[in-house]
């Protein structure tokens, strides 16, 4: 090995353990964020399955604090078990979130691809409709649409992917843009590649480890909106359950009834650092991989 | 200006201008630089940064369209057509960016092979590895994985592979060690030898120069000062200028004599 | 040599920790700087040159450990013994291989050129302002007080090398160190910058170390030279004597494959078969018989001591050297 990678393979070890554990052991965030998030996805999926219809009421069993009555989360004020509500509610905001980076990712960094490889008349069309959406503010956005469509969950997933594929667009641009001047680019141009076979096989690849690291650091932002907006009752409504939507049905027993206000909140917050965590410890995965000086 | 008479075969470039325009200043790059390579045949052309040189390599490939001037190949109007294999290949100057890294060196190679059975790509991958002197097994590595030298062997095998009439080398050698930059010149000198393209070497490096070209054309600020035979221009130059940079040269004075 | 020398170097070794056990990158390094003096490390990239002189400058990694006897200047460092290297940090003077990159875009030139010696308490802003003047105007530049307001955004390439050197020259360091000084520049400007070097040695007395791959650099500007291969040196000495009659055939196999002025037009030059090894995989005993033309069994089984040729101050670390031993 060079002496460069003598010295890196020096710094990035953290000890002797082998292969690929000890790589993610490394990455103490990535680690914790994937561990959260697994414990999150399987206890989600082990209680939806004991509990299946967290919408049922029993009005006779209205807010029962945590441990009567059977319901080790309490009830709400329509009996409904808030430990199934945030079991389902975590799905709600996980399937959301995914959807949305999903969508948001794939749009945005096709007109990054194009705005950063063609540029010309092409690139300044694309970038003023950049501009024009982020001259909306999202939540006046989400308010004007929800005077004219129906709050669902379909309709939440597009409106929360038309606010929010721009950061998508600019960071794939600025790369595109770099990657584009690189001489192997040249080379597949006069290898006789055309425009689609270059922007797919050669430029997607070179951004793709940046839409993955925006689109996990994102996927938090995308969770409180859709609990914030299910909050305010522009989101998702029952029977489809929210941790937003919980939260405001408690939010004036916060000092009688805690549970109902503060244990979906804390769901919402794991999720969140979930998405977090192994955000972060993506970003700091892909800088490693830069090259190191002596 | 040339000093050989222009043949029909191999590439001519004819009064070619060229300028950049960037927020409505426009810049000067070239200013009517005519040359003519033939088939076999290699032709440096030198000059100091600024002087437009890979501005010009480019321009040769096909990469960019001058704003003035035409190109010819073999006699027809020259341009690249997208989707097709060029007939003028580039090999650059930083080896490292030269080739995807995400992808295989077999790949890479490959890339001019499109068209052909896998079967037919396999062999002839191993061929070119073996002409530029690097082995077979090579063929399954990333990038990273080779030294500076090794890789640019492999944009040789690459440029290869597309059986150029010419091949454009921008500084070939200046991201090289000493001892792998002899080793890249005498794979040039070979490889000219068995597949007689014409080459063109565009490099500041008076000396790469010196052992690469049959005739020298000396830019400065995108013009033509001097256009003369290797052997005339690193004797007596004939420009003031040509005779600026061979005193300025480190090298002048340090010769293989002594042991 | 009557003057201490400006920089002295004992047994200086290189090391780091990795995963595959203890990977030396450089061994057996001795230097003996005099003052006013220019001497030359050449060698090939992976060779080990910037991490050795690195090590004396003390601007290594804190992951690479450091071993032997340091003099710069009136301190000295016994490493082996427990002294701290990073003692050394800022005694002997740096010019990176990239210049641009030693300075902060973000702050004007005359701030950074004072703050060099204001932070150590050596001057105070006057008597640091007057100095940075000085050392602009004796790097080339003709009106040094239009230069301290500037940002180094606003200076052309050779400038910023000009600018950078005046920098390291500020604290009158006993000696500089220029790592690959001309590589980015023109021809013009390279025999310029070089010519600058020669004459703050001549003029201030500073020992300057250049490292370089290029051999005309050398050649030129260089009154002795140390030729490093795989983490060691394998020959030093008199410039005119180490090129013009090499010693070790590391060094004349060198020579015969560099482009000199005397190459042939459209011929094959001289190669070195192989490859020089990398660190981790250095051959046992002789490091460059693998590849040497006059190797013998002895290369291989027993490491060659350094030892003077001809003249005392001329080393080589060979079993047959190509000039006879004294």
């Amino acid at each position: 090995m060079t002496t460069e990678s003598a010295v890196s393979t020096a710094v990035t070890t953290n000890g002797a353990r082998s292969g690929w554990l000890r790589r993610l052991w490394g990455q103490k965030s990535l680690f914790l964020g994937c561990s959260l998030a697994l414990i999150l996805i399987v206890g989600s999926f082990i209680i939806t399955w004991i509990r299946p219809d967290p919408s049922q009421q029993h009005l006779e069993y209205a807010l029962s604090p945590p441990g009567t009555n059977g319901y080790p989360f309490g009830s709400d004020p329509l009996g409904r078990d808030v430990l199934a509500w945030c079991a389902a509610g975590i799905q709600t905001a996980g399937i959301v979130s995914a959807a949305v980076v999903l969508i948001s990712a794939t749009f945005g960094a096709a007109v990054g691809l194009v705005a950063g490889y063609f540029g010309g008349w092409l690139d300044a069309v694309l970038m003023r409709i950049v501009d024009l959406q982020l001259a909306i503010p999202p939540i006046l956005l989400f308010l004007a649409a929800s005077t004219i469509v129906e709050p669902s969950t379909f309709n939440l997933i597009v409106l929360l992917s038309i606010a929010g594929w721009v950061p998508y667009a600019r960071v794939v641009r600025t790369k595109t843009q770099s990657e584009r001047e690189r001489p192997y680019i040249a080379a597949a141009r006069l290898s006789g590649a055309g425009h689609l076979r270059i922007l797919v096989t050669n430029l997607l690849p070179a951004v793709a480890s940046t839409l993955l690291v925006l689109g996990s650091l994102s996927a938090g932002y995308v969770v409180l909106w859709e609990s914030g907006l299910s909050f305010l009752g522009l989101g998702i409504r029952p029977p489809r359950a929210s941790l937003g939507y919980m939260i405001s049905q408690g939010r004036n027993l916060l000092t009688t009834s805690w549970w109902i206000v503060t244990l979906p909140g804390i769901a919402v917050v794991l999720v969140v650092l979930a998405f977090n965590l192994i955000g972060d410890g993506l970003r700091d995965r892909a800088g490693l991989d830069a090259r190191t000086d002596l | 200006m040339s000093t050989q008479t222009t043949t029909t075969q191999g590439l001519v470039a004819e009064h070619i201008g060229h300028h950049y325009l960037h927020s409505r200043v426009s810049t000067e790059v070239l200013r009517d630089v005519s040359l003519d390579v033939a088939p076999g045949r290699t032709l440096a052309v030198i000059g100091e940064s600024g002087a437009g040189k890979s501005t010009l390599a480019r321009i040769l490939c096909g990469l960019e369209r001058p704003t003035s001037g035409q190109v010819l190949l073999d006699g027809a109007t020259f341009r690249l057509h997208r989707g097709r294999v060029a007939p003028v290949q580039m090999v650059f100057q930083n080896p490292v960016g030269a080739l995807d890294p995400r992808r295989t060196i077999g790949h890479s190679i490959a890339l001019p092979l499109r068209n052909r059975p896998r079967r037919e790509r396999t062999a002839r991958v191993a061929e070119l590895l073996t002409a530029v002197g690097l082995e077979p097994k090579h063929a399954t590595r990333r990038p990273s994985r080779l030294s500076g030298g090794q890789l640019q062997r492999v944009v040789l095998a690459r440029a290869l592979a597309a059986r150029p009439r010419v091949l454009v080398c921008d500084e070939p050698t200046s991201a090289l060690d000493v001892s792998v930059q002899a080793q890249i010149i005498n794979l040039l000198l070979d490889l000219q030898k068995a597949e007689d393209f014409a080459c063109i070497v565009v490099t500041h490096d008076l000396l790469v120069a010196k052992v690469l070209a049959d005739d020298v054309l000396l830019l400065r600020h995108g013009a033509v000062v001097e256009s003369a035979t290797a052997a005339t221009f690193f004797t007596a130059p004939a420009s003031e200028y040509g005779q600026d940079l061979m005193a300025s040269s480190v090298w002048t004075h340090l010769t293989k004599g002594g042991s | 040599m009557t003057a201490d020398p400006a920089l002295a170097v004992s047994d200086l070794r290189v090391w780091v920790e990795s995963d595959q056990g203890t990977i030396t990158l450089v061994e057996k390094v001795d230097l003996d700087v005099a003052p006013g003096s220019v001497y030359g490390i050449v060698g090939e990239s992976g060779a080990g040159k910037t991490v050795a002189t690195r090590a004396t400058v003390g601007l290594l990694r804190d992951q690479l450990k450091v071993g032997g006897r340091f003099s710069v200047g009136p301190i000295h460092i016994d490493a082996d013994t427990g002294d701290d290297t990073r003692r050394l940090t800022g005694e002997g003077g740096v010019v990176l291989q990239d210049p641009a990159t030693m300075f902060d875009p973000m702050l004007k030139l005359g701030r950074q050129l004072t703050e060099a010696i204001r932070h150590r308490g050596i001057a105070d802003r006057k008597a640091a302002r007057r100095r940075a003047v000085e050392m602009l105007a004796a790097v080339g530049f003709p009106e040094p007080e239009h230069i301290l307001p500037l940002y180094p955004h606003q200076l052309s390439g050779g400038m910023v090398q000009r600018a950078a050197i005046a920098m390291a020259l500020m604290t009158r360091p006993p000696v500089l160190v220029v790592d690959e000084p001309t590589s980015a520049l023109d021809a013009s400007l390279r025999k310029e910058i070089l010519e600058l070097l020669r004459s703050v040695a001549h003029n201030d007395g500073t020992a300057i170390v250049i490292v370089s791959h290029d051999l005309g650099v050398i050649g030129q500007f260089c009154d002795s030279v140390a030729v490093m291969y795989a983490g060691r040196i394998v020959e030093q000495g008199p410039t005119t004597l180490v090129l013009g009659h090499p010693a070790h055939p590391y060094t004349e196999a060198l020579l015969m494959t560099s482009l000199t002025a005397d190459v042939t037009l459209r011929t094959e030059l001289p190669v070195i078969p192989g490859s020089q090894p990398a660190p981790g995989s250095w051959p046992a005993a002789c490091v460059f018989a693998p590849r040497c033309p006059k190797a013998e069994e002895r290369c291989r089984t027993e490491a060659p001591q350094t030892r003077p040729v001809t003249v005392p101050q001329r080393q080589v670390a060979c079993h047959f050297p190509l000039e006879p031993a004294t």
